[in-house]
């Protein structure tokens, strides 16, 4: 089962209606921005929420100081692909899970970022929405861009990852649809699978270690505590 | 002739109308098909909606084997048909019909 870790839910009365398309085309869990509560949160037949924080803002300082505020409460931590500056910082920091291409604006992923990016394993998220809203030119341009930037990515071995960015629940698709949008964009047919399937699915775990109470740091677990003498 | 190898699809359109019939649904296909691909693509498809359920959104494509990628593809990428929003879901692949309903 996977996970699609780019919803859009605005309204959290509408979070149903993501969740009941979410269970009908296979998904196990959702990640989205604009919800209250526990960074991993579980619905009926253990249907995973997530709660997602994408941050986005002019100045480095400003992206850090939202960075140190969310991360602590969210599973997912997203800056969107800005300046260089901004894009070299998150990319190293192993705080940010992921560098989210917008399509509307001209920042593309550099060789050098994404070569940072794979070192300190954050994935480049693509989402696959702007290709359902747009048709003929604009589209062709969008899709120009993704397969640009996910050519980068995978030359530099930096994770690529799939979701479908949706803002309305019938703008989710399955992980088989999403898996052909990805060859769509260049990527291989395994490549693709993993994208959509199995990274997300790591990343998440990931992070569910790091929120667990054994956690220390990154290879640091405590496996049995001792006694006081 | 060398026969032309078949492939058939079954899927899902998931939609917040019940009233989108199977002509509406080939159309949208074949012009997502068209603009994605082009129109030799398109035509060496050989595109044919099988059958379609309104009501339950069940249905099955026929295509050649070679352009089945594309056409799933194509269909993926339909955001909307008329003013209904949808979102086809690709459910299994056969080289018959039988195959598909096993």
């Amino acid at each position: 089962m996977a996970i699609d870790i780019g919803v859009c839910v605005s309204d959290t009365k509408e979070l149903e209606s993501f969740v009941q398309i979410a269970q009908k085309i296979g998904f196990s869990g959702i990640a989205t921005p604009n919800i209250e509560g526990k960074p991993d949160q579980h619905f009926e037949n253990e249907f995973s929420i997530l709660k997602r924080a994408d941050v986005f803002g002019r100045g480095l300082k400003s992206i850090r100081k939202q960075v140190d505020s969310v991360r602590k409460h969210s599973m997912i931590v997203s800056v969107k692909l800005t300046s260089v500056e901004i894009m070299n910082w998150a990319a190293e920091d192993q705080r940010v899970d992921l560098l989210t291409l917008d399509h509307s604006h001209e920042y593309r992923l550099r060789d050098s970022t994404a070569r940072l990016a794979a070192t300190s394993d954050t994935a480049l998220e693509i989402r696959i929405e702007p290709l359902l809203l747009l048709a003929g030119l604009n589209r062709s341009k969008v899709i120009k861009v993704y397969r640009e930037t996910i050519r980068t990515a995978i030359d530099s071995e930096m994770q690529v990852i799939l979701s479908s960015g949706a803002s309305h629940p019938l703008h989710m698709r399955s992980a088989r649809a999403i898996r052909y949008l990805g060859e769509l964009l260049g990527m291989g047919s395994n490549y693709a699978e993993n994208a959509i399937n199995q990274a997300p699915l790591d990343l998440v775990e990931r992070n569910r270690r790091r929120f667990s109470s054994e956690y220390v740091a990154e290879g640091v677990e405590i496996l049995q505590k001792g006694t006081e003498k | 002739m060398k026969k032309t190898r078949r492939r058939y699809l079954s899927f899902l359109l998931h939609s917040d109308d019940s009233k989108l019939d199977d002509k509406q649904l080939g159309m949208a296909i074949w012009k997502n098909l068209l603009s994605l691909y082009g129109e030799v693509s398109a035509a060496d498809s050989k595109l044919y909606l099988v059958e379609f359920d309104e009501k339950s959104g069940a249905g099955i494509l026929q295509c050649t084997a070679s352009s089945l990628n594309e056409v799933i593809t194509s269909a993926v990428l339909i955001g909307s048909i008329g003013k209904s929003l949808v979102s086809f879901e690709p459910k299994k692949t056969s080289g018959t019909i039988k195959g598909l309903k096993r």
